[in-house]
């Protein structure tokens, strides 16, 4: 076996993994305990470290200082040394500039507004953000500068995808609420007199009276009502149906200048590309699969299917194994069948004729399916498979 | 296995490994002076790296929480799953406050977190560790997997590598979880590490080796290491 297939094996094993997490009241009590102690730490390591540094100095000094007064004259002469280092400094010694913000040397899109998409309203900003609206909502660009992007909600909800903000900031109004982007993949919406928001990565701070900071977390629902505020955990299914909202949706810049369209386009195509790779399919799949969403798993798995590399052909085993696990044998069929003709002598044969004799024992086709096991303990004698279609094959 | 001829030094190449056109730059950017280089490094530090390095607690804050779950990820992936993660988490952020100060951004700020990360991971393996002389930890909680029985599956088998992997020595141990587990590459985990290319890639070479003589007699594990000859 070559190294990499051993290491994407593990790799899978690992990412099945990532479900598990430290629960949230843990991750609060080491944020909690890291803010107690934190900034003390750092406070002392820098002292420590301006100690080591003025003690390093004094101590070269006097290194200098005694081996100057050791050779006596000559190059080391102080006045000539003390000159040159007065020159020296005079070059470092020109004022500061004010130090630009990231943001500001970025451009943001000029004449961006929500523009309707089918029964919504989408607001592009390029590299900046992607907000999509609920059917029937209202929201309005406030304001869209380099640095600062205000979005107001009128009524419904409006999905945020920050996607890169540049060290600015982006605000969602809702009534009397302020929601600040730490993160980002949220949504706000009105619900009567209640604001609810919704966060999906990242982090953001909500601000309204009464309300000061709070900070919202990935995977939380938080709604605000008048003097309440009751937090619970987003739905997987809501988690995933919000990433795909704002993520799954293609950039299309709106009417700005020549260069903003340049950098908007090559920005999406390199966003497109890295999205559309198998690898990434893949593993949105496998979510999509995880949180229950066949019908989306099926979709990606085809499309990382349709690519090419190691990826591409695990991409038709996983929706085989899926089809399979929905009692759908037929459908399993068709994608190892699918798997054949696009990776014939891929480097998952043996998981593929396992995966056919399994097809054929639900199918109820016995025959067919002693064939396959055959098929597989003759082609890859040593593969774990063929251990285990031997031992169906000495039980049947 | 096949043997390439890039490696130089008798075990097979591993991927990842950077050019030696993009060596060559890396020891250019080493030699330049530490006073300029420090200068210009410390420009590139993000705003709330900056602010986090004088003990602001809303960049330690935002620090923390972004961090936070690739910290645990890398912990996971380098020890299995533990009841005292919380403890090591936390130890990982408290150690990152001592060391902020003298973070000058010659690395990302993940690459710094995860190196400390990982030197609390080494501490973690040693037999003497202080966490494995307290008592018993409260149960992880019940897990949310919509599979339960799938992902008890996954954590058998996780937990059935981990002892595998808890034979080999630590700097092995953790070169080859982080190349096979995390999915880093060669270059990166050196530079986490605090070792050279070279000396990583025969760490991981050795590991690999040593797992899959361990592994080839545990049958939940002999699908990862045995030879098969598909293509």
């Amino acid at each position: 076996m070559s190294d990499e297939v051993m290491r994407r094996r593990l790799r899978s094993l690992a990412a099945d993994d990532d479900d598990e997490q430290l629960p949230l009241a843990a991750q609060e009590r080491i944020l909690q305990n890291v803010l107690r102690s934190g900034p003390g730490l750092v406070r002392r390591a820098r002292r420590e470290r301006l100690a080591l540094r003025v003690g390093g100095v004094v101590l070269a000094a006097a290194a200098a200082a005694a081996l100057w007064f050791r050779v006596g004259t000559g190059s080391l002469e102080p006045t000539a040394n003390l000159g040159k280092a007065t020159d020296s400094a005079r070059v470092h010694t020109a004022p500061p500039r004010p130090a630009q913000r990231p943001c500001e040397s970025r451009s943001a899109p000029v004449n961006a507004a929500f523009r309707a998409r089918g029964n919504a309203h989408a607001l592009d900003l390029g590299s900046i953000a992607y907000a999509v609206t609920e059917p029937g909502s209202t929201a309005t660009l406030e304001q869209s500068t380099s640095c600062r992007t205000v979005i107001a909600l009128g009524s419904g909800k409006v999905s945020v995808h920050a996607r890169d903000l540049g060290g600015g900031e982006l605000v969602v109004h809702a009534r009397d609420a302020d929601v600040a982007v730490h993160g980002t993949v949220f949504a706000v919406a009105l619900e009567g007199e209640d604001v609810v928001v919704e966060v999906a990565e990242g982090v953001v701070a909500v601000n309204k009276p009464g309300v000061s900071d709070r900070r919202v977390t990935a995977g939380t629902r938080v709604t605000f009502a008048q003097g309440l505020v009751a937090e619970s955990e987003l739905a997987a299914r809501d988690r995933q149906s919000l990433l795909e909202t704002t993520l799954a949706v293609p950039v299309q810049a709106a009417a700005v200048d020549a260069d903003q369209t340049a950098r908007s386009e090559e920005a999406s195509r390199a966003r497109a590309s890295s999205n559309n790779a198998p690898e990434r399919l893949l593993s949105r799949a496998d979510a999509l699969r995880r949180a229950g969403d066949l019908e989306g798993a099926r979709r990606l798995y085809r499309e990382a299917g349709n690519g090419t590399g190691p990826s591409a052909e695990a991409a038709w085993l996983a929706l085989a194994r899926m089809e399979l696990a929905a009692g759908d044998a037929k459908a399993a069929r068709d994608a190892t069948t699918e798997r054949q003709k696009r990776f014939k002598g891929g480097a998952l044969g043996p998981e593929a004729l396992w995966i056919s004799v399994r097809t054929y024992r639900q199918a109820g086709n016995i025959d067919a399916a002693r064939k396959a096991a055959e098929d597989l303990v003759r082609r890859w004698p040593k593969s774990p498979q063929a251990a285990a279609a031997k031992r169906w094959l000495a039980e049947n | 296995m096949k043997l390439d001829a890039r490696a130089g030094c008798g075990h097979a190449f591993i991927t990842g490994m950077p050019s030696r056109d993009s060596r060559g730059a890396m020891q250019q950017a080493l030699a330049a002076t530490p006073a300029a280089r420090d200068g210009e490094l410390e420009q590139g530090l993000s705003p709330t790296v900056v602010r986090a390095r004088a003990g602001d607690p809303a960049a330690l804050e935002q620090l923390v929480r972004e961090q936070l779950p690739r910290v645990e990820r890398l912990l996971r992936r380098l020890l299995g799953r533990r009841e005292d993660m919380e403890d090591l988490v936390q130890t990982v952020f408290l150690e990152m406050c001592r060391a902020l100060p003298g973070f000058r951004g010659q690395s990302s700020i993940s690459t710094f977190v995860g190196g400390i990360a990982v030197q609390v991971a080494r501490r973690a393996m040693r037999p003497t560790a202080w966490w494995r002389l307290r008592g018993a930890m409260p149960e992880q909680p019940v897990s949310s997997s919509p599979e339960p029985e799938r992902a008890a599956g996954v954590a058998e088998q996780l937990r059935r590598v981990h002892d595998a992997l808890g034979g080999i020595t630590p700097d092995k141990r953790i070169a080859f979880s982080l190349w096979a587990l995390e999915g880093m590459d060669v270059a990166t985990i050196a530079e986490t590490m605090g070792a050279s290319i070279s000396a990583t890639r025969s760490r991981i070479f050795y590991a690999q080796k040593e797992l899959r003589a361990r592994a080839a007699a545990d049958p939940y594990l002999r699908e990862f290491v045995e030879e098969s000859d598909v293509g």
